[in-house]
């Protein structure tokens, strides 16, 4: 409960105050919400597992972000951004779709 | 314990071809209704692609491309333009200053034509009628006579219609009474055709001391009728000059 | 309850020689959980973990950078969908416009083309005119010629005192008349050219050719074959009388021959017709 009624209070606050995004920081936005998307999921499946425990989502989910955003602009400084971005995203992209598989299994018996 | 026959696990194929004979199961409703939605997707899908706007996935950079390469194509066009435009222009101004040279050297031609007998005259004029007994009418009488229609302003003769007087001719005493013009033989009564200002002429003819006079000293008679239009239609070939070259102009 | 699989190992395990993505596949859940859990189990708490006020700040500001970069994107959209658009508006116009500049170019080619051949007729026509004009001309004295010939000079009587005794237009006439006789192809007076157009006059005192006035002694210049002329030129009706008059009455008389003589032609105003036109040609030429 406490979980939606968070997630609804952050999608009011971002639509109400709209922030201009800086321009430096456009290119990490995109990989910031996916990973964010992945330790949200982990932290759903972890919940519906019974191991879900508060301290982890919150670690697990900023180092997600921080993780992503440092290693996109490490890529971009190397010249490989494209290709590091690419890789990252795939890697967080089965992660959520294998979270899901489990969620799905946990609600509806499939 | 009687063994019970277990049935032997149905193959891939014998599961499709059960399943394509089975029409109506709720599982297949569903994988149906699925299906369906996949298949309508992927039609729309195709149809976009294959639409008007082809530049769906181009980026912000190739866009630009394209217009800068426009714009060097249309460059390169219009300097193409500019070159046959000139061209053209001046071959106009060309043809038109030829032309304006052509008809008037074509006027020319047409003058010279007249003068020197090529071609046959037309115009308002006098036909002079000379007669009388032998020796009141020959060569220097008619020299005479055409000279004097010359200062009058004479631009064609021509005497009985059967012989042109130009430039170059010579008339010679002829067998009997007549003359011989430019190796045509002609006699007595003569009648010259004269195209040029009929009263100019007419006074020529009847000037004091001049051609008249003379034939009707010697009993011959000149008559001069003037005419609005006058025509001459014998004609010469010139033969062209074996001595005379034209000077170069220097 | 960790699931098997008759290809896999229980969750969190992946068998020897698995593939990355299975690894990945694997471990997508954090192990921190099991271990967290593993570690709760073995201090005896029984409480599981709920979400708690840290689990609902970070939802709050999952959610925010959610909405946020949602936003965002949609108000990029906008703005690239509109530049988007004007370029592809720019491009498809700059088509039409390289489009119609290139149908003007062909057709440009073509007009040149024309244009050159018309040029070129027009300079072929206008040759053979100029052509046709100096062949005439030649004859009826436009153009300036040059050739051998005879030269004849005449003056009147030594002393000379009646009419008979100076030279006459009429002897003027007769020499000229003779000549042409003979073949004379161009013929001069004092200079003076003869054209169709040519009147050899006394006026006052003296003769006139084309109404200049001319003085004794008077040159005559005739080209034209200079073997043949003297004797044609005796034979002549004109050529004989004036003989004849130059021998009565003690008139002058020179004839030589000279191998080249040249005649100047008449400006073409000279030549010009006023009242005479053509007729039908005969022909054309």
């Amino acid at each position: 409960m406490i979980g939606a009624l968070g997630l609804a209070l952050g999608v009011v606050l971002g639509i109400f105050l709209s922030p201009d995004v800086p321009f430096w920081l456009e290119p990490y936005l995109p990989i910031a919400v996916v990973a964010a998307l992945d330790a949200v999921f982990g932290a759903l499946r972890a919940f519906l597992d019974g191991i879900f425990d508060d301290k982890v989502f919150v670690i697990s989910f900023v180092s997600n972000v921080l993780i992503a955003a440092l290693i996109v602009y490490l890529g971009d400084q190397l010249g490989v951004g494209g290709q590091l971005s690419t890789g990252v995203i795939v890697v967080l992209g089965i992660r959520i779709f294998s979270n899901v598989a489990a969620i799905r299994r946990h609600l509806f018996h499939a | 314990m009687p063994e019970q026959e277990v049935p032997p696990e149905p193959s891939g194929r014998d599961r499709l071809i059960r399943a394509l004979k089975t029409p109506y199961s709720r599982s297949q409703l569903s994988a149906a209704v699925l299906l369906g939605v996949l298949g309508f997707a992927a039609v729309v899908q195709v149809q976009a692609n294959d639409q008007d706007d082809q530049y769906v996935g181009a980026s912000q950079q190739d866009l630009i491309q394209l217009i800068n390469s426009q714009a060097l194509a249309q460059e390169r066009v219009e300097d193409q333009i500019n070159t046959l435009e000139n061209a053209r222009d001046a071959l106009l101004n060309d043809t038109l200053a030829s032309q304006t040279a052509l008809d008037l050297a074509r006027s020319q031609v047409a003058a010279l034509g007249i003068l020197t007998g090529i071609r046959p005259a037309v115009g308002p004029g006098v036909r002079v009628t000379v007669d009388g007994p032998p020796l009141s009418v020959g060569t220097q009488q008619l020299l005479t006579g055409i000279q004097e229609l010359r200062s009058a302003g004479a631009e064609a003769m021509q005497i009985n219609e059967s012989v042109r007087i130009v430039g170059n001719s010579a008339i010679s005493d002829g067998p009997g009474d007549s003359v011989i013009i430019d190796g045509t033989q002609v006699s007595a009564p003569f009648v010259i055709d004269a195209i040029g200002d009929p009263t100019a002429l007419d006074k020529a003819v009847f000037f004091p001391e001049g051609f008249a006079e003379d034939v009707e000293a010697a009993d011959g008679r000149v008559t001069v009728r003037k005419l609005d239009r006058v025509e001459i239609n014998t004609t010469r070939t010139p033969t062209p000059p074996q001595y005379a070259e034209p000077v170069p102009e220097g | 309850m960790p699931e098997s699989h008759p290809h896999r190992g229980p969750v969190g395990t992946a068998p020897p020689q698995a593939s990355l993505l299975d690894y990945i596949t694997a471990h997508s859940l954090d192990e921190d959980y099991a271990h967290v859990a593993q570690q709760r189990a073995l201090r005896g708490d029984s409480e599981r973990g709920r979400p708690g006020r840290g689990a609902m700040a970070a939802l709050a500001l999952f959610g925010a950078i959610v909405a946020v970069a949602g936003v965002q994107t949609a108000r990029t959209a906008g703005v690239e969908a509109q530049s988007h658009d004007n370029l592809v508006a720019q491009i498809n116009s700059g088509k039409d416009v390289l489009d119609s500049s290139r149908e003007r170019l062909a057709l440009l080619e073509s007009e040149l083309a024309r244009a050159r051949s018309d040029n070129l007729e027009i300079n072929v026509a206008e040759g053979r005119e100029q052509a046709n004009e100096r062949r005439l001309g030649t004859v009826a004295g436009g153009l300036a010629v040059r050739g051998p010939g005879l030269r004849v000079v005449v003056d009147d009587a030594v002393g000379a005192d009646e009419d008979a005794e100076y030279v006459l237009d009429k002897d003027i006439r007769n020499i000229v008349n003779g000549l042409w006789a003979s073949g004379a192809e161009a013929i001069a007076v004092n200079g003076q050219r003869l054209t169709p157009l040519s009147a050899i006059d006394f006026a006052g005192s003296h003769i006139t050719v084309d109404y200049e006035t001319l003085a004794a002694p008077y040159t005559v210049l005739a080209i034209g074959d200079p073997n043949r002329m003297p004797s044609r030129f005796v034979e002549s009706t004109t050529g004989t009388a004036w003989l004849n008059a130059q021998q009565t009455f003690g008139l002058r008389f020179q004839m030589d021959v000279d191998e080249s003589i040249t005649i100047p032609g008449v400006s073409p105003a000279r030549l010009a017709l006023r009242v005479a036109t053509g007729g039908e040609v005969e022909g054309a030429q």
